[in-house]
């Protein structure tokens, strides 16, 4: 348990000693399973097959002690692809102290686990009722960054003001993660390779508007920075430093087995905007990340540093039909690299499979309330490109389709 | 501010009903929408705000979305979400009925919900706007 989760919960503690609280706790949860039907390319699974492998269970509390105190925590458990295990972790737990307080003006910090408030969605993308469909867009909130943003050990400040431009929320974060999966070494070299990517520094801001001339628009713009280095990496003695150079001048795309220093440093610079007309909600979330891997080093030999732009965006719209029904349609595509954007390049530096470095999808979907607590949402995606599926399972990436299809049925319970 | 809030109409139709000493406060539409999504938290003088609503498949409570927050209701529903399961914010408590809705209200400092008008006899004057 680090620092800031540590002091968190000290904070909790000596909250709860005083019994001061003006407010009872309030307890929400959420389920869901899903049900996946993925014939041409694997899908949180190894093979190309169906699968029941993404899962979530979330238990949430909020507690306001005082008007300016409040505590919040919650647990998740997700199974995700056949990586991941689904053992409980907390996804946030925070001390609030909202230290400014005023009819148009609130202004305080949050201490300990916080959620990342990136983009739209970043913040709640693991609750089911709260996504627009079975994920939230993945051009976007794609999965091999999910670990480096989805929560912050350490802090964020935020401010809220409302004059008669309209409502401004700005919310600065700084902190650190860990990663706990092998989701980056996936999404870089498409194996599991010695080291590790783990201890991440993120640092960023969010500022959102809801202009008074037209209130049912948002528009919004995130900037965050992560930084992130091989840990634990391989170590090669002289003489093995020899045999592997050997075999890289006869295969140079080995050089997964020989790397001993890697740095990944990326700025992402997210740019939102959603309109409610009626019945429907449209949205558009565009992101460019700069990443730059710097440090790099195979067989102990620096390598030069690399730098390439990522770009992904959707288009959506959701029409909420009725009570129970709603239904909605995405269009999305995602560049690993704009300058190699059919992964040509790619291919032939790394050995890996050009069709990882892209995505391009059509995403038509339904959902169902059985009760205002129940649901079930089905979508179909037609896809090219295959960057939707690196980083979750022990895929064979040589063998992927470039056109495919995906079906998903999942059913979703939240108080 | 009565020619400026939701008024007490004369059909059946939601109306937004407050603790009994708040009849000086903002009520238009503005700051009610900024109540129910749970970012203005205080009245004028910083005492804190309760806020109460009916149950979600309410008609009333659907009617009062649509019609004095002017937004639809899976838009709130989708605010009160992302506030409580990112840990940002509290939801409003929910209450059973119009009656309980009453009662809460009316004993609850700084405490604001809404009923449908035909309810309003139950109701004592200085907790609802009235059409002047």
């Amino acid at each position: 348990m680090n620092r800031s989760l540590q002091l968190s919960t000290l904070f909790i503690g000596l909250a709860l000693s005083t019994g001061a609280w003006s407010d009872k706790p309030t307890f929400n949860g959420f389920v869901s399973q899903a049900a996946i039907i993925s014939n041409d390319n694997p899908f949180y699974d190894d093979e190309p097959d169906n699968n029941f492998n993404l899962r979530e269970i979330g238990l949430t509390a909020n507690w306001n002690l005082t008007k300016e105190i409040r505590l919040a925590g919650q647990a998740l458990s997700r199974k995700a692809g056949s990586f991941n295990s689904s053992s409980p972790e907390i996804d946030f737990l925070l001390v609030d102290y909202n230290f400014w307080l005023s009819e148009h003006l609130s202004s305080g910090v949050r201490l300990g686990r916080v959620k990342n408030p990136y983009g739209l969605y970043n913040a709640t993308r693991d609750v089911p009722h709260a996504r627009p469909g079975v994920f939230v867009p993945r051009s976007v909130y794609f999965e091999s960054f999910r670990e480096a943003l989805q929560r912050i050990d350490g802090g964020t400040v935020y401010l809220s003001n409302t004059s008669n431009l309209g409502d401004l929320n700005i919310d600065l974060s700084l902190g650190s993660t860990t990663i706990e999966t092998t989701t980056v070494e996936y999404q870089v070299f498409q194996k599991d390779i010695v080291g590790e990517f783990k201890d991440v520094d993120v640092e960023g801001f969010k500022i959102e508007f809801v202009p008074t001339a037209v209130r049912d628009l948002t528009l919004g713009f995130t900037w965050y920075n992560a930084e992130m280095a091989l840990q634990d990496a391989a170590t090669f003695t002289p003489l093995e430093q020899f045999a592997g150079f050997m075999v890289l001048l006869g295969d140079p795309t080995q050089f997964t087995n020989y790397v001993t220093g890697f740095n990944i440093d990326a700025e992402m610079n997210l740019f939102s905007a959603q309109y409610s007309w009626n019945q429907w909600l449209f949205t558009g979330e565009l992101l460019n990340i700069d990443i730059n891997t710097t440090d790099i080093e195979v067989l102990h030999i620096p390598e030069n540093d690399r730098q390439a732009k990522l770009r992904g965006y959707y288009l959506q719209s959701e029409w909420f039909a009725s009570q129970r029904w709603s239904l909605y349609g995405r269009y999305e595509e995602l560049f690993n690299n704009v300058d190699d954007k059919d992964g040509i390049g790619f291919a032939q530096r790394t050995g890996g499979n050009a069709l990882t470095q892209y995505a391009k999808a059509f995403t038509l979907g339904a959902r169902y309330y059985l009760t205002p607590d129940w649901s079930i949402t089905g979508e179909f995606s037609n896809n090219e490109g295959a960057a939707f599926i690196a980083g979750t399972d022990d895929i064979d990436y040589s063998s992927l389709e470039k056109r495919w299809q995906l079906f998903i049925l999942q059913m979703s319970y939240h108080f | 501010m009565a020619w400026l809030s939701p008024l007490a109409p004369a059909c059946a139709s939601p109306v937004v009903i407050h603790h009994p000493q708040l009849a000086s406060e903002d009520f238009s539409t503005t700051s009610l929408v900024r109540i129910y999504a749970m970012q203005k938290r205080v009245w004028s003088d910083r005492s804190s705000i309760k806020v109460f609503t009916l149950p979600k498949d309410s008609g009333t409570h659907k009617e009062f979305v649509k019609g004095l927050l002017l937004m639809q209701p899976y838009q709130l529903d989708r605010l009160w979400h992302r506030l409580v399961f990112s840990g940002t914010g509290s939801t409003p408590e929910e209450v059973s009925s119009p009656e309980e809705m009453i009662e809460k209200v009316r004993s609850t400092p700084g405490s604001i919900g809404y009923i449908d008008s035909k309810f309003l006899g139950a109701v004592d004057q200085r907790m609802y706007e009235v059409a002047q």
